[in-house]
């Protein structure tokens, strides 16, 4: 049998390669739902004929990445579209020499004004080009400019720009075709060159695999009966399909400019070619490489050069980028025009040279596609001769000594650390991967913002609010580095985990210590830098400052709560065990807290950081209730009403009211009667919402859970409800008496006459909408979410005073702060009495005499 | 007349099932072992033996009938029985980033393992095996073999009254192996509980006492090497006893 050829190895590895494409995609899809045991089958636990497991939700990631693509592609296109724009301008503006450039209109109109209209004229002309310039110093600049064109050249000061004055979507407009044909060359080759740099090191150094290990795919691929020469080939040209940097940042590059240059619609199929130059430029480059560092370097070195290099990969990223997106990038402009025409051969930048067009184009275009073919067989021929003497499987960048007789310290730890802590802490220090997540991504996202936008640090200097919110978002963004993948990092050793005595809940809160210092220390840097920058400012922002730290740790569990959530540890890919979904919920949740740090009150202030705790507590819960089932492929955690349910009836409740209360009043006009309607209809839709789906996802006993139904043995109703008077009687008085206190204490009278605004004047007597809202819906809804479903939800895993107490506390900061103690003080009793006697009619009855009593006393 | 009585039951499981979804791995498996016995569950591969042993180690919540160590559930309280069991997995996969040394250490940090005993716990257990040399290398760069009994150490630390060791011979060279059956031998005297799964079988056949044949999913035959000679009429090892069990149920499977 003779061994295939060259080309038929490539095939065959492409064709493989397209296959596991295809199978992971398939694998997303086809992810085998929760399947309950079924009512043959019954389950000790849980009873006969009873379901005990949740469908799986689909995996949304694929989608979001898609998305992403998109919008990523969208942002290089508009970022290419103004560069372009920004070298032609100051292209043209080298040509025109002194004279400064204005746009058509404001050319003629200053050439068709009159001698004494064109004072006018050119005031008007300065107001306009001002109101175009966001920041004072440069308006002041323009205006400067303006003036003494006029006053030194008169109308001769001022040329005709050819370009349009706002540059959104490529067009060919946008080129300045001068007397130089390279003036629009240079600083768009560099900024190319930067971007083919960046890809080239990115594929070489940027994949999971470790350049000093062979990967396995190789090593057995080697086995083969092929020349080594069709391997690397295939695999320099896999390039071409490895790295998305190629397809949504190089190729509308280039496409973006080459519509610009002229090319128009040709451009895009040039734009793919120019990509393909560049992905084999890389695949080549990996190939040499690989085998060579492997041969002439010792292995500890090969690691660091190739975190060396992904750092000069993600420099060059940056650099482009900056230059693309900063909004005064003249210095580049001008640096680049100093250099030699010889610089913009390099062979990175080649494909530039087509903007130029003509002969020069054609040459260079040569050049490429001859360059391309003669790199890519040098490559592959030296790693022929490399591989000649057996491929070395190095044993990767984890090498050590071997000495002699076991190293074990004395006893367990020096310090009183976690054993945990400390095997993340060598973690963080030894795992290069989880190093770079936790450090150098955060640095690399805010170096990035700051270096578009100098500006970023002056205007963020300028309010202490902004320095507080600012902090947070720099912690924030860490805990999603850090915090989120607390379950994920785990990878393949989570068994050591499940082996120890103790809930994997509590192990990985531990773990958690060491992501929140992790965040500490970003936002802590971050205020430092501020504060030094800005003395004054560290008295009026240390508040809000603590807030938003107070704010981090919160926000420490809910991350740990959505990444831990949002983690398959099944899943065979170790880079797609977590979903994006995550990340980007936990990001928009942090910017809810956000919002926060600006609100006016200390109330609003002290309201948010008690939702954010209870959020925190309610991703908890589910947590301990899916942590057990995560290694188990179908089964689920049985289905029960947690905290998580109680929040978003809570939520759905009040954006519900809302909009049927604007519905309604559109409608009637009569607002008092909007409002309850309104508050009904959102009682009955949230019940009714929150029945079906509890229903639906097999709650057991749902109806005495809930309390609507009593428990078996107890007390006569009458009782039960008396009870419930009782304890409202009780909670009214205390009502009233603050009321009458209240009147002696001028800040609180003030809130009082406020909100007593809002009631129905005392002339008109009581109109019975009010009644209706007060005594019958208002009990009724409200005592059904926050004890029938979050006080259930609470009691789950608190003990019975801590969960009164939570829940009345949730309770109270929904009320205006003016009610919010004796409300406060009537949930106690409403959640005390629920727990006694298990029915929700002793809580309704407790609301509904408090409410009559207090409002009652008011009209009296 | 010395009165024989059976040692107390240290592992139950009673009608022990499995599902997922359509496929049963593992369906009403009933067997009992005393303290201080060897028990081995044998069986081709896919016969349920891994999936049986995550039950008892509370990865896995049982579809149908109970699994308990000690009188203790193994899923609802699985924190409270690690103290007491020891896990050696099939394959173990460590941190990548820490050494032999520091992954002991951590071990025992985990299982509260008091300072003073540590050193005392752990070095004969790293003489015996024979782990020294390696234990200041990167657990990533072991062999199969150097991985395993990393992983026993970690697992025999805590001085746990039941082992539970999946395959725990596969992949050792001959003195690796001799010396793992030694030591689990030297276990057994002393109380500990062992319960193995395995495919080797002139292994088991010359460590366990009492062993369970289980093919697709159910046991095929369970009881001391003796009774299952009776039982089948083979004269002679226990793979020939293998043999005819698991030929019998394939075709009772293939019956259905």
């Amino acid at each position: 049998m003779t061994p295939p050829s060259t080309a038929r190895v490539v095939y065959l590895i492409a064709r493989l390669s397209a296959r596991r494409f295809t199978n992971r995609i398939a694998a997303l899809r086809a992810r085998r739902p929760k399947v309950p045991p079924g009512p043959r089958s019954p389950s000790p636990v849980h009873g006969p004929g009873q379901r005990s497991a949740t469908a799986r939700k689909p995996a949304t990631g694929r989608l979001l990445l898609a998305f992403l693509g998109v919008i990523f592609v969208f942002q290089t296109v508009t970022a290419t579209t103004r560069l372009v724009h920004q070298a032609a301008q100051y292209a043209e503006r080298n040509a025109v020499g002194e004279r400064v450039l204005i746009d058509e209109a404001s050319y003629w109109r200053l050439h068709s004004a009159s001698p004494e209209e064109l004072a006018e004229e050119v005031d008007g002309l300065v107001a306009r080009e001002r109101s175009q310039l966001e920041d004072e110093p440069a308006r002041e600049a323009r205006e400067q400019q303006l003036r003494r064109a006029f006053r030194e050249h008169g109308l001769e000061g001022f040329r005709q720009s050819e370009l349009p004055l706002i540059a959104l979507w490529p067009d060919s407009e946008l080129w300045y075709s001068g007397d130089d044909p390279l003036a629009m060359l240079r600083p768009l080759a560099f900024v190319a060159f930067l971007l083919g740099v960046a890809q080239l090191l990115q594929h070489v150094a940027g994949s999971d695999d470790d350049l000093a290990r062979v990967s396995a795919s190789l090593e057995w691929l080697f086995t083969f009966p092929v020349r080594p020469r069709s391997l690397f080939l295939a695999r320099a040209l896999a390039a071409v399909f490895t790295g998305p940097l190629l397809w949504v940042l190089i190729c509308p590059f280039y496409a973006v400019l080459f519509w610009c240059s002229g090319y128009g619609a040709l451009g895009i199929p040039l734009a793919v070619l120019a990509a393909l130059y560049v992905a084999l430029l890389g695949g080549g480059l990996r190939v040499l490489l690989e085998s060579s560092l492997r041969r002439y370097l010792p292995l500890v070195w090969v690691a660091r050069v190739q975190a060396a290099l992904l750092t000069l990969s993600a420099v060059a990223m940056v650099g482009g980028v900056a230059v693309a997106y900063a909004r005064q990038s003249t210095w580049a402009f001008e640096w680049t025009a100093r250099l030699p025409q010889a610089a913009f051969y390099l062979p990175p930048c080649l494909p530039a040279w087509l903007v130029v067009g003509g002969q020069p184009a054609l040459l260079a275009g040569l050049a490429s596609t001859l360059f391309a073919v003669g790199w890519l067989g040098f490559c592959i021929w030296s790693a022929e001769q490399m591989v000649r003497g057996g491929i070395s499987s190095g044993s990767g960048p984890y090498l050590a000594r071997r000495g002699s007789g076991a190293e074990l310290p004395a006893s367990t730890g020096q310090f009183r650390l976690g054993a945990l802590v400390q095997k993340e802490l060598r973690a963080l220090f030894r795992d290069r991967r989880l190093r770079t997540q936790a450090f150098v991504t955060p640095c690399f996202v805010f170096g990035l913002q700051l270096w578009i936008n100098p500006r970023l640090l002056h205007d963020i200097s300028g309010n202490p609010r902004h320095v507080a919110t600012a902090a947070f978002a720099v912690s924030a963004f860490a805990l999603t580095t850090g915090a989120c993948n607390a379950l994920a990092t785990e990878g393949a050793a989570l068994w050591m985990l499940y082996t120890l005595p103790e809930r994997l809940e509590r192990l990985l809160l531990e773990k958690l210590w060491v992501w929140l210092g992790v965040a500490y220390l970003f936002g802590a840097g971050f205020l430092a830098l501020v504060w030094a920058r800005a003395p004054q400012l560290i008295v009026p922002s240390l508040p809000y400052a603590v807030f938003a730290m107070v704010g981090v740790y919160i926000y420490a569990v809910i991350a740990l709560g959505i990444g831990s959530l949002g983690t398959d540890p099944l899943e065979a890919e170790p880079r797609r065990r977590i979903r994006p979904g995550s990340l980007y919920l936990f990001m928009s949740l942090a910017g809810l807290f956000a919002y926060a740090i600006y609100a006016p009150s200390l109330w609003t202030k002290f309201v948010q950081l008690v939702l954010s705790a209870l959020l925190a507590f309610a991703l908890w819960q589910k947590l301990r209730d899916h942590l057990p089932f995560l290694l188990d492929p179908t089964e689920a955690p049985a289905p029960q009403i947690a905290v998580a349910d109680g929040v978003i009836a809570a939520l759905g409740f009040f954006v519900l009211q809302g909009v049927f209360v604007l519905l309604f009043a559109e409608r009637d006009g009569a607002q008092g009667r909007a409002l309850l309607l309104g508050f009904s209809t959102a009682g009955v839709a949230v019940t009714a919402l929150s029945l079906f789906a509890f229903r639906r996802s097999g709650v057991p006993r749902l109806w005495r859970v809930l309390g609507l139904s009593r428990p078996a043995a107890s007390g006569s109703r009458a009782l039960q409800v008396g009870l419930g008077v009782l304890g409202g009687l009780l909670a009214g008085l205390l009502g009233i008496g603050y009321r009458l206190l209240a009147e002696h204490v001028p800040w609180l009278a003030e809130l009082f006459e406020q909100a007593s605004s809002l009631l129905p004047g005392e002339e008109q007597g009581l109109p019975w909408w009010f009644i209706g809202l007060t005594l019958l819906a208002a009990p009724v809804f409200e005592e059904f979410i926050f004890r029938g479903i979050l006080y259930r939800g609470l009691r789950r895993s608190l003990r019975g005073p801590l969960a009164v107490l939570a829940s009345a506390l949730v309770f109270a900061l929904v009320h205006p702060v003016v009610a919010a103690l004796p409300v406060f003080v009537m949930a106690v009793v409403a959640a005390a009495a629920y727990e006694r006697t298990g029915w929700l009619a002793t809580p309704i009855a407790v609301h509904m005499t408090y409410n009559a009593l207090v409002l009652g006393s008011a009209f009296l | 007349m010395a009165l024989e009585l059976a040692p107390p039951t240290m592992l139950e499981l009673v009608g022990l099932g499995k599902r997922y979804g359509e496929f049963s791995a593992i369906r009403d498996l009933t067997l009992k072992v005393g303290e201080g016995e060897i028990f081995a569950l044998l069986g081709p591969n896919g016969a349920g033996k891994t999936t049986t042993l995550r039950i008892l180690m509370g990865f896995l919540k049982p579809s149908a009938g109970t699994a308990r160590i000690a009188a203790l559930d193994c899923f609802e309280e699985r924190v409270m029985l690690k103290r007491i069991v020891g896990y050696l997995p099939d394959d173990p996969t460590f941190y990548d980033y820490l050494r032999g040394s520091e992954i002991i250490e951590f071990s025992a940090g985990m299982h509260g393992v008091p300072r003073q005993l540590f050193r005392e716990r752990t070095l004969p257990l790293i003489e015996r095996l024979e782990l020294g040399d390696a234990l200041s290398d990167y657990a990533v760069n072991y062999s199969r073999g150097m991985k395993k009994k990393l992983a026993l150490v970690c697992a025999l630390l805590h001085e746990p009254r039941v082992l539970i060791l999946d395959e725990p011979t596969s992949g050792l060279d001959p003195l690796a192996t001799r010396s793992l059956n030694e030591l689990l031998v030297e276990r057994q005297r002393a109380g500990t509980t062992i319960f193995l799964s395995s495919h080797l079988l002139d292994q088991v056949e010359r460590l366990c006492e009492r062993v369970a044949i289980v093919a697709h999913g159910q046991i095929a035959a369970i009881g001391t090497l003796e009774e299952l000679r009776r039982e089948r009429s083979v004269d002679g090892s226990l793979e020939e006893i293998f043999f005819a069990v698991t030929a019998g149920s394939r075709s009772a499977a293939e019956g259905q």
